[in-house]
This record gives structure tokens, sequence and C-alpha cells, in this order.
């Protein structure tokens, strides 16, 4: 029996090494890639690429009620419907009108991320606000991925023959490096105490590996 | 359930119209829905980072989600919910708002 090689350690000093081989990192390199071409340089101006026949521009969410915004519809791209979804799902032509409002930040933080990611990508070790950006990019990576190829909950069997297979194995292996930051970072979370937590965790250090 | 609004900020005077305003307006609340993507520990953790739950409680509203399909995660004024889904999104989880 082995022990599983983590990939994602958080060291003595506080530093967060990541030991992944060059094949892994290009790997992760080209996941960047693939997001920024989805997420784009740019936001596309309201209304344009995403909400078809959006009539109202105004900013305020409210000015989207009545006749004007009728036509207002989510982004048709499965993708982009899953990175922006819906606010209000019973007022359509309201949540059009505020994805307008928040998609130029909500791009802007994905592209800060990615930038990070980009910059850390060969490095031995990040600290933990780089850490953040690698699991927030892997999520999105995942979201993308797994919106593409239709992944649910129950598992159908691998099938080496699907033309999604290597795409599949990807998308597993991006769980797997992003569960792996998810415990590393949620170890360094302060536990807000109190309320519910059962007096069996009071003795638990932050070092310890719950599950 | 109304003194939620005023006890935010007690030094506030409030004026007997705005206060009933205060009392009167809806309450909306944050929904986080079931999605076979989001890792199971990955929402526990924006759950506990966004809004500070305790690891048991963000566990509990994760599981939520898993099992019954959805979880109110976060309530309030429109505004703030207005945030919060929208951090919610930032993150990655499917969120909506409703009034309550």
């Amino acid at each position: 029996m082995r022990e599983m090689r983590r990939s994602v350690v958080r060291l003595p000093d506080g530093a967060i090494l990541l030991r992944m081989t060059r094949n892994e990192r290009a790997i992760v390199r080209a996941l960047v890639g693939d997001l920024r071409t989805i997420i784009g340089d740019e936001t596309p101006a309201p209304g344009v690429s995403q909400v078809a026949d959006q009539a109202d521009d105004s900013p305020d969410p409210q000015a989207a009620d009545g006749p004007a915004a009728a036509g207002a519809t989510a982004p048709a791209d499965a993708v982009l419907e899953r990175l922006y979804p819906d606010v209000r799902p019973d007022d359509p032509a309201w949540s059009a009108t505020f994805r307008d409002l928040v998609r130029g930040d909500l791009d802007d933080g994905r592209r800060r991320n990615m930038a990070v990611v980009e910059a850390s990508i060969d490095a031995p070790t990040v600290d933990d606000p780089q850490a953040e950006a690698w699991l927030h990019v892997l999520n999105d990576v995942r979201l993308v991925l797994g919106t593409r190829l239709g992944m649910t909950e129950d598992d159908a069997p691998f099938d080496p023959e699907d033309p999604g297979a290597a795409a599949k194995v990807v998308y597993a292996y991006a769980g797997l490096l992003e569960e792996q930051f998810v415990e590393v970072l949620a170890d360094a979370l302060p536990d807000a105490d109190g309320d519910i937590a059962p007096a069996l965790d009071a003795d638990e250090g932050p070092d310890t590996d719950r599950s | 359930m109304t003194g939620r609004y005023i006890a935010a900020d007690p030094s506030t005077v409030l004026e007997d119209v705005e206060l009933e305003r205060a009392v009167l307006a809806p309450r909306w609340i944050v929904i986080v829905w079931n999605d076979p993507i989001n890792l199971m520990t990955y929402v526990t953790f924006v759950f506990r980072k966004l809004f500070g739950y305790s690891e048991a409680h963000a566990q509990e509203l994760m599981l939520k989600v898993h099992f019954e399909g959805r979880a109110v995660v976060s309530g309030g004024t429109q505004e703030r919910c207005e945030h919060d889904v929208t951090r919610l999104h930032a993150h990655g989880l499917w969120a909506t708002m409703q009034e309550e």
C-alpha cells in the first residue's frame, strides 16, 4: 500500500508546495488558455453577445421591468449560462439587466485569477492568495469542461471509445487537483465556532485532516 | 424578524415613516442549487469563506444542497442578497435570489 502522493502541500513555513510535474503544469496552462478564450480579454458590451433583443440598457435593474425588456433572454450558450446564471429565474428581464451590470466585474475577477495562475505556473511554491487564484481557475475550468461534457452526478462508466474520453480524464484530473487546493485552504480558514459545531471538534487542531 | 433591520445600526434614529418602511421591507433570500460539477468540499469552503459560517454549519448547508437540491444560505435586504448572489457566482456556485 502507498500513501497517495499529494500535489498541494502546506509547508511548515506556511508556503504551499506545488508538487506537480512539467506535464501537469502544461495541462493547467492549456486549461487556463482555454478558459481565456471563453472569458475573453474584454467583456462584451451589455446585451451584444449574450442577451438577445435586450431593449433596455438602463443601469438600473428595476428599470428592466415592463414591456421594453420583454424580449430579454438568458445566454443561449450553456457554458455562459453556467458562468453567469440568472439571478432571479422568475424575472428573466431583470436578470439580464443585472447580469449586464455585474458581468464586467465577474470577468475582471476571473482574468485576475488567470493572470496569477499563469504567472505562477512554474513556481515551486505559492502563497495563499495565489493558491486561491489556482482554486478559482480550476473551478471555472471544471465548470466549463463539465458543462460541455454534460457531466451528471451519476457517473456513467468510463468509455475509452467516447470521443470525450480525453476531456473527461482532464476533467477528473482538474477535480483531484482542485480538491487538494480546497483542503489546504480550508484548513487555514478560521472556524466561526459557536452555534452548531459539535463539541467533538473542539480538540482538533488546525492540522487535523477533517473530511 | 423586524428588529434585524434596525439593530444593524443602533445609532440611527429612524423617523416613524422610515421605521414602518423598514419593518415592511420585503425580506429576500439567497438560494444555492445543486449542480453536478462543484465539489462538495469546495461548496463547504465557499460558504465558510464568504459568510464566515462554522465548518459544521457550512457542511450542513452543503449537504442540504446536495441531498435536497437547494438550500437557503443567506437573506436580508434586496441589496444584500444581490451582493451575496454575485459573490457566489464569482465563486462558480449556482445561486439565485427571491422574495421570501
